[in-house]
């Protein structure tokens, strides 16, 4: 879980996207390597990629950041989104993946949800695009952050 | 319980498009100005949808709109982008009603032809009951006569 400094949520959703669009450039959606090139290093922790969207159990985790550890983090490396559980930052921040792959633009979301602990969480998220092929989108690039109310 | 989002258009070369879908009016906006003043996009508008989740029905609204050329090209294009729209889905309604008329049609006439194939295969049957309860009567006919000496 991101620490829970004030407004960093939504400097976060609103800096991911101001990114993706300079990544972006004159193409409809940008490939990871200039997302990667888009002064990313403080915001790597907060960023989860998923890939194979094709996949009949549905995407997998391909990186899964550090703020994450909590949530399973690195151990959902390779396994399908459905193994995220709904009571976590990651599993919340997937709410609007099919929006993204039917409309290709990216979604950002605010919610809350009860944790393992009982605890209310209020988080924001953002699911982003990303193509390495005009037309097809590879990968979505995710990024969430939380506090507890 | 109505769901909200806010859906970011940005203008360019004459043509509208989508950008981004948000939850929260302030950062929709927020980014709606800077894809204007950051980028090579012409005209934004952000458009609140309100859908009431049960019947599919969704209100979409302009909230705020912005251009940075004059404001009745991008307005036009958008005008026309929505008759295009409306015309298209139109279009497709007119086809689902004559896909589902014809849908219709067809399976009337596919009970027609159950209907009348049961009927057939009641005849035939009851053309063997009777074909074989007559040879039956007429084996025990012969039999009888045969047997009373009669033949």
């Amino acid at each position: 879980m991101s620490k829970p400094v004030k407004n960093v949520e939504r400097r976060l959703v609103y800096r991911m996207m101001i990114r993706w669009r300079e990544a972006r450039g004159a193409v409809e959606i940008p490939s990871l390597e200039e997302m990667s090139l888009q002064n990313m290093e403080r915001i790597w922790p907060d960023v989860f990629i998923l890939s194979k969207l094709d996949d009949e159990g549905g995407p997998v985790f391909e990186r899964v950041g550090e703020s994450f550890s909590g949530d399973g983090g690195a151990a959902l490396v390779g396994r399908p989104v459905l193994d995220a559980p709904e009571d976590t930052l990651i599993g919340q921040a997937l709410a609007d993946l099919g929006k993204v792959l039917e409309m290709k633009v990216p979604f950002t979301h605010d919610g809350k949800f009860v944790n393992k602990a009982g605890q209310t969480v209020l988080f924001r998220s953002i699911i982003m695009p990303i193509s390495e092929t005009p037309g097809v989108i590879d990968r979505l690039m995710c990024a969430a952050n939380s506090k507890v109310k | 319980m109505a769901q909200e989002s806010f859906e970011i258009y940005a203008f360019k070369d004459g043509n509208w498009s989508i950008d981004s879908v948000h939850d929260k009016k302030n950062l929709a906006v927020s980014l709606a100005v800077t894809l204007l003043s950051k980028t090579d996009k012409t005209a934004v508008r952000v458009v609140q949808k309100t859908g009431n989740g049960l019947n599919g029905q969704v209100k979409a609204v302009i909230i705020f709109k912005e251009s940075s050329e004059d404001i009745s090209i991008s307005d036009k294009a958008w005008e026309d982008s929505i008759r295009k729209k409306k015309e298209a889905r139109l279009k497709k309604a007119a086809e689902e009603a004559a896909g589902k008329a014809m849908e219709k049609k067809m399976a009337v006439i596919r009970a027609t032809r159950e209907k009348t194939r049961k009927f057939y295969i009641k005849i035939f049957k009851i053309i063997i009951i009777i074909g074989v309860v007559s040879g039956v009567l007429m084996g025990g006919i012969y039999y009888m006569l045969d047997y009373l000496g009669k033949l």
